[in-house]
């Protein structure tokens, strides 16, 4: 799951990078308005994560245009204007969500989970395919009747592949939901996460599509 | 005291149109008094001259006196009496009044009986006539006259107390809209009283009390935008906190628990900065409480006000130069104040200055001025924007220190207090900012 972070503060984005992605999130933090709509240009994110008060360009401007676009993208306000007015002026301008700091990491992630469930048209934050369900607060998949626990890029990779249960993704697709742009990724580093996701699950857990890449096995 | 215009107009209307009631009754006293005795005189020598011709006439005829009794009954009647050569009294309107003969001539007065009485004595044809008035008698009609000015004075009293009462009343209804447009207005209602229409003497008041209220707006709203910059700029520094005690608890081994509890540290600090700028920001609003001033050497605060610095400049590889101070100079200031002032300065100019750059402190003494000058070899700031950093909170965009914007705020209020003004140029060679803070001199005191 990856998420762009516009934050033009230092220690906040610093501290949220390093959270969010302890909790296998793929963080991109950009610190200005004209970063950030480079970023969205450049990549395709699952959330972003919007201070308004940015230099260059304000985080209203960046939602309006990205809404004028018609880009869908599930939006959390992240702000430490708490007036009522502003939090309209937000919502109005196309926001998802609004957050107002100080907050606790525990409720940006419940919220971003919510987002990503609204997201994707689910009623529960338990993600199911076939009998494969996960759960992504716990980070526990389960087969059949077992339930096992995964580990940050094992539990990413899954969580992308049972977005759209069904769907092939290609190991470059896999890179981006898994890596943000500081990330060095070694060359076989997905075929290495899908062979222990494999060994944990059993080998039908996951399928290949040869010569596209992997979906979530029918089971 | 329930103090009432209405009620003490009245009083003093009501006492002045008493007083000056009796000063005209106790004038036409005088006045008639004067002339009914003119009046009466005449009266008396017209009298006393008709007998007398009539004496040189016919001597032996004499006036009929038998009804008169013994006191004279009317304002118009005298004492007339005839005396011979010899002192023989020949004639006398009334026998039982036995003033003697009078040795002057012309008018007089004489005490007789415990009365004073007014005479005209006039003589001829060997007899001398001498008409006599008690002055009793003409008292009372002196009395009975003004008396009857007095009654009509007094009687307009009450009426004009019931026309001063409902003028005043009248009047002073402008002010009483006024004073009901102010009771029932809400405390956050500030917007100016109508003013149009409104009498001469209520008009400064009003307008009076408008400037107030405008000034007590704007007041309030800059207290309110202050309040709200203030809960903002908490706010960044808190969440940090947040944050990073939130990852504390995360973290699993002993190298992430004490990068966390770093972190943490260092995010608290940084509130703690910002409360403390704030405060400082607060104690300098013009509004706050009165200072000392003092004759203080600018050099000598500057000096000690460094000392801190020198630690922070040497672990960032800064090279801090303080000028030493040559001769006093002097300023009236506030010492904490002014401690504050230069430590802002200081402590923007480290901050902005990368490692390995240079940072001058210097006191210049001119004339009547006296010049703090701390320049720096960082970053600078824009020609565009040196008028905006002196607002609060304004933050130059794309830095990536975490300032609280209020810095400049600050020693923009201390300079205001001292009358000092604030010139922002070049740093040192070209490069980054100097900041000159220039006091008037203070006269320095007296050996």
């Amino acid at each position: 799951m990856r998420i762009l972070l516009v934050e033009d503060d230092r220690m906040i984005g610093e501290s949220l990078q390093k959270a969010l992605a302890q909790s296998s999130y793929t963080i991109d933090w950009v610190k200005d308005g004209d970063m950030a709509e480079e970023a969205l240009l450049m990549q395709n994110y699952d959330m972003l994560l919007l201070d308004l008060g940015l230099p260059k360009k304000s985080g209203i401007e960046i939602l309006t245009t990205l809404r004028k676009q018609k880009n869908m993208l599930p939006v959390l306000i992240l702000t430490a204007r708490d007036t009522l007015s502003d939090k309209v002026i937000g919502l109005d301008a196309g926001a998802d969500d609004y957050l107002i700091k100080p907050f606790e990491l525990e409720e940006v992630e419940a919220r971003i989970r919510a987002l990503i469930r609204r997201r994707d048209g689910r009623a529960e934050s338990v993600m199911v395919a076939g009998n494969i369900s996960l759960n992504p607060l716990t980070h526990e998949v389960t087969v059949g009747k077992v339930s096992t626990s995964l580990a940050a890029r094992e539990f990413a990779l899954m969580q992308a592949l049972m977005e759209r249960p069904g769907a092939v993704l290609s190991v470059a697709d896999l890179e981006d939901k898994l890596y943000g742009w500081n990330e060095e990724v070694e060359s076989n580093a997905i075929e290495v996460h899908i062979y222990q996701l494999r060994k944990k699950l059993g080998k039908e857990c996951i399928a290949n599509v040869r010569g596209v890449g992997y979906k979530i096995g029918e089971l | 005291m329930n103090h009432s215009i209405r009620r003490h107009l009245l009083t003093n209307l009501t006492i002045a149109l008493l007083v000056s009631s009796v000063i005209i009754s106790a004038v036409t006293y005088m006045v008639a008094g004067e002339e009914l005795d003119e009046l009466y005189d005449e009266n008396m020598q017209q009298v006393a001259l008709a007998l007398l011709s009539q004496y040189g006439d016919n001597p032996r005829e004499q006036p009929d006196n038998r009804k008169n009794l013994g006191k004279l009954d009317g304002q118009e009647k005298f004492l007339i009496q005839v005396w011979g050569k010899d002192k023989t009294l020949l004639y006398t309107s009334h026998p039982t009044i036995s003033i003697p003969e009078q040795s002057a001539q012309g008018y007089g007065s004489l005490q007789f009986d415990d009365k004073e009485w007014r005479y005209f004595s006039g003589s001829g044809n060997g007899v001398t006539v001498q008409t006599f008035q008690p002055m009793e008698e003409r008292h009372e009609v002196i009395m009975e006259v003004s008396s009857k000015f007095l009654i009509p004075l007094l009687l307009q009293i009450p009426l004009l107390c019931l026309l001063i009462w409902w003028t005043v009343g009248k009047s002073l209804k402008p002010l009483t809209d006024v004073s009901r447009a102010i009771g029932t207005r809400s405390s956050k209602a500030l917007q100016p009283l109508p003013s149009e229409d409104l009498p001469q003497e209520i008009k400064p008041l009003v307008l009076a009390l408008n400037e107030l209220l405008e000034r007590l707006d704007s007041a309030l709203k800059a207290q309110r935008r202050f309040t709200a910059d203030a809960a903002h700029e908490l706010r960044t520094p808190l969440t940090a906190v947040q944050l990073q005690l939130d990852l504390l608890k995360r973290s699993k081994s002993e190298n992430d628990k004490n990068e966390a509890l770093e972190k943490l540290a260092s995010g608290i600090k940084r509130s703690i900065h910002v409360v403390r700028q704030l405060l400082s920001l607060a104690h300098q609003e013009p509004e706050a409480k009165e200072q000392t001033f003092e004759t203080l050497d600018l050099a000598t605060v500057l000096y000690e006000a460094a000392v801190p610095f020198e630690a922070v400049a040497q672990q960032k590889n800064i090279t801090l130069h303080v000028s030493k101070r040559e001769k006093p100079a002097n300023v009236m200031g506030n010492i904490s104040s002014l401690r504050i002032l230069i430590e802002n300065l200081l402590d923007n100019a480290i901050r902005y200055t990368p490692e390995g750059g240079k940072v001058e402190a210097s006191i210049a003494s001119q004339g009547d001025a006296v010049t703090l000058c701390i320049a720096d070899s960082g970053s600078g700031i824009p020609q565009e924007e040196r008028d905006r950093v002196f607002d609060r909170f304004y933050r130059i965009t794309g830095t990536e220190q975490s300032g609280t914007g209020l810095g400049l705020s600050i020693v923009k209020q201390i300079a205001e207090r001292h009358k000092a003004s604030i010139v922002l140029g070049d740093g040192i060679d070209g490069k980054g900012l100097a900041a000159r803070i220039l006091f008037p001199t203070a006269r320095s005191p007296t050996h």
